[in-house]
């Protein structure tokens, strides 16, 4: 009797597990920073695959790596930086493309195509890109009469005195080597170590200046007036303007290029090699390289899209904007990939660069000579 | 009646749990940390192969980086300060606070424990966040403070990333844990004690310093424990409110894993900072447990 009763009850399991099966929805995770695809992009996407998008977010190209290094799965779509994809081919954590299943690869600005990061597009098509520059308090730098269109602004003491503890720099060892390496006149992706060395004695000296290095919420404490100056990713200062326009706050806060040249983040689409759901994969990007998409990513979001067509369409406010849309794209360059010796250096000397505390040195000479 | 093997099978499961979860990723922790850096993230292979010759590829490289560089000794020292500090402060702020609401009327009690408690039904973050806006340059607790201390001829202060910032958010974020373990303790105080006190006559005075203070010892103990282990570690805090000056080791444990790809040298920093908790904690129990108070607490 019990036997049978034990039957029963385990048939009646089957037949739920498999019911709870066929209903489950299909899911398809994205590894994405915050803020970087727009609500219409993904109900088109949800809609084509039937399937419903998770976003799944990242502070920081490193976390990212260490996290797929680690072996971390489960995600369909990620978008790394430009040197991050370099290194995740060399982990062989991303499949090659079959460029025949992006028909949409045709809207992508020639340009923008066959980087020295991934010669050929073979594992990674752009999605957006975010320059890396200054943005202030407007009124504060009128006050103080400086002109923030040089890195000077950062690194040379004669403007960090007026503004010690109002600045913020990327937590990120290779957005702040590239911009000291750009100030003194060098290669902002030199593998030299005297550069790299002379690109860390500048840091030093003005670190003690800089209040933290925050690249997450650096824009809420422009908003707030606490912080001046910020080293700034496009995209987070669009959403710190309309912020600051939505709550009509008293702080304008403005953005510009700066004059030796400037950093700019080439956000990729890449397809890991643990995913289950390939052909979804595809159909994201694709539907991802749409003009449409990427019109409503530059229009929602304030990130610089590889599409003519989208730019065409987007409002004057926006493709106006220098600091979104640079006039002379010949001044901004991206990240090449360091070879894992050099990136091991370079990452000893941030961890000292952040962790160890410097007192003001007032006997340095701040020449660019070295 | 249960029978003893009973019992012990019982005590099966969680030992297992604790086996799996605690011991097998200190025992990776110690391999990891004699292993050389992986080039992307994660350690190298154990063995190689090199010239068709086996080799182990273990060495000290990590502990000599570790306890060579003058960095990673200043954020260990400042770490163990802060945690001192805020232990210290939690325990002169709770220490009053405790004892009233351990003496008040038993109808109130609840509620001045559970207004202790209303704080953390809040995400931690978010705690942190507020202590941001509050001590931001533009909020009237700066204001304040720099006008009084302008009027004293000072130059106005910063009170969001510093040192100062950072030890009020880790007494405000651990201040519960040393008021809780108190009053469970000072609450089981017997009034009896007191009064044969009183009879012989001692003042007020003596009552708290020779009665109540040594029988609460066990309660300041664990309180200390629960407020200084946790915060030796704590990242999060400097990261948001400290500067470059008040980051502590956690965040260079973090930075190794997340942004440095060195597995080996956060692995070595942790066991540094496993050792040290141990070595303190022990060294104060044990200066605890032979005083007279703790051994009358404990009879």
């Amino acid at each position: 009797m019990s036997k049978m009763c034990l039957n029963k009850v385990a048939l009646v399991f089957i037949f739920f597990m498999l019911t709870s099966f066929s209903w489950a929805e299909k899911k398809f995770n994205l590894y994405i920073g915050t803020n970087y695809i727009a609500d219409p992009t993904i109900a088109r996407f949800e809609k084509l695959c039937n399937c419903k998008l998770y976003q799944n977010y990242f502070n920081d190209n490193g976390e990212l790596l260490a996290k797929i290094a680690a072996g971390a799965s489960g995600y369909d779509v990620m978008v790394p930086t430009s040197y991050a994809v370099t290194d995740l081919i060399a982990m062989h954590k991303i499949l090659p493309l079959d460029k025949s299943k992006l028909p949409n690869l045709q809207y992508v600005d020639k340009k923008f195509l066959s980087e020295p990061y991934d010669q050929g597009n073979k594992y990674s098509v752009p999605y957006a890109y975010n320059p890396v520059f200054l943005a202030y308090n407007v009124d504060k730098m009128k006050e103080l009469g400086i002109n923030p269109n040089t890195w000077a602004v950062v690194f040379d003491p004669k403007y960090l005195v007026k503004l010690k503890g109002r600045i913020t720099m990327f937590n990120s060892s290779r957005n702040v080597f590239a911009v000291a390496l750009l100030y003194l006149g060098k290669d902002p992706n030199s593998t030299n170590i005297a550069d790299l060395k002379a690109a860390q004695n500048l840091i030093n000296r003005a670190s003690p200046y800089w209040a933290k290095f925050d690249s997450d919420s650096y824009y809420r404490g422009l908003l707030r007036g606490d912080i001046w100056v910020s080293q700034s990713y496009s995209i987070d200062i669009f959403k710190a303007m309309s912020d600051a326009r939505n709550s009509h706050a008293k702080i304008t806060i403005g953005a510009q290029l700066q004059k030796e040249g400037n950093m700019y983040e080439l956000d990729n689409l890449v397809i890991p090699a643990s995913t289950h759901n390939v052909n979804d994969a595809y159909a994201f990007i694709n539907n991802a390289l749409l003009p449409q998409s990427e019109y409503e990513l530059s229009n929602l979001t304030g990130s610089s899209v590889p599409s003519q067509i989208a730019i065409k369409r987007l409002d004057n406010s926006i493709a106006s904007l220098d600091w979104i849309y640079p006039h002379d794209m010949s001044k901004l360059q991206t990240f090449i990939a360091y070879p894992p010796k050099i990136r091991i250096l370079t990452n000893e000397m941030w961890t000292e660069i952040q962790m160890q505390c410097r007192e003001i040195c007032s006997t340095c000479s701040y020449a660019q000579d070295n | 009646m249960i029978k003893l093997t009973e019992k012990r099978a019982l005590s099966w499961p969680p030992l297992l749990y604790l086996i799996l979860m605690f011991m097998v990723p200190m025992g990776l922790m110690l391999i990891i940390a004699f292993m050389e850096p992986g080039d992307y993230g994660g350690v190298k292979p154990l063995i190689s192969h090199i010239n068709g010759k086996l080799h182990l590829d273990l060495n000290l490289d990590s502990f000599i980086l570790v306890f060579s560089s003058e960095f990673v000794w200043q954020l260990m020292v400042r770490s163990i300060i802060y945690s001192l500090v805020t232990t210290i402060i939690c325990l002169i702020l709770s220490y009053p606070l405790s004892l009233m609401i351990a003496r008040s009327a038993k109808k109130y009690r609840d509620i001045l424990l559970l207004l202790v408690i209303i704080p953390f039904w809040s995400c931690f973050l978010i705690r942190v966040y507020a202590w941001m806006i509050i001590l931001g340059p533009d909020s009237g607790v700066t204001h304040i403070i720099n006008s009084i201390i302008s009027v004293l001829g000072f130059p106005p202060v910063n009170l969001l990333y510093s040192t100062f910032a950072v030890i009020i958010c880790l007494v405000y974020v651990n201040l519960p844990f040393m008021i809780l373990p108190l009053y469970a303790n000072l609450e089981k105080h017997e009034m009896d004690l007191l009064d044969a006190g009183r009879d012989l006559g001692a003042t007020r005075f003596q009552l708290f310093w020779k009665v109540t203070v040594p029988l609460s010892l066990p309660g300041v103990l664990v309180g200390s424990a629960l407020v200084f282990i946790p915060c030796i570690g704590m990242f999060v805090v400097p990261e948001l409110v400290g500067s470059n000056c008040s980051l502590m080791i956690g965040n260079l444990i973090k930075q190794q894993f997340l942004q440095g790809m060195n597995w080996p040298l956060g692995t070595v920093t942790s066991i540094v900072m496993t050792v040290s908790v141990l070595s303190i904690s022990l060294i104060v129990g044990f200066i605890a447990k032979n005083s007279n108070g703790f051994k009358y607490a404990s009879k």
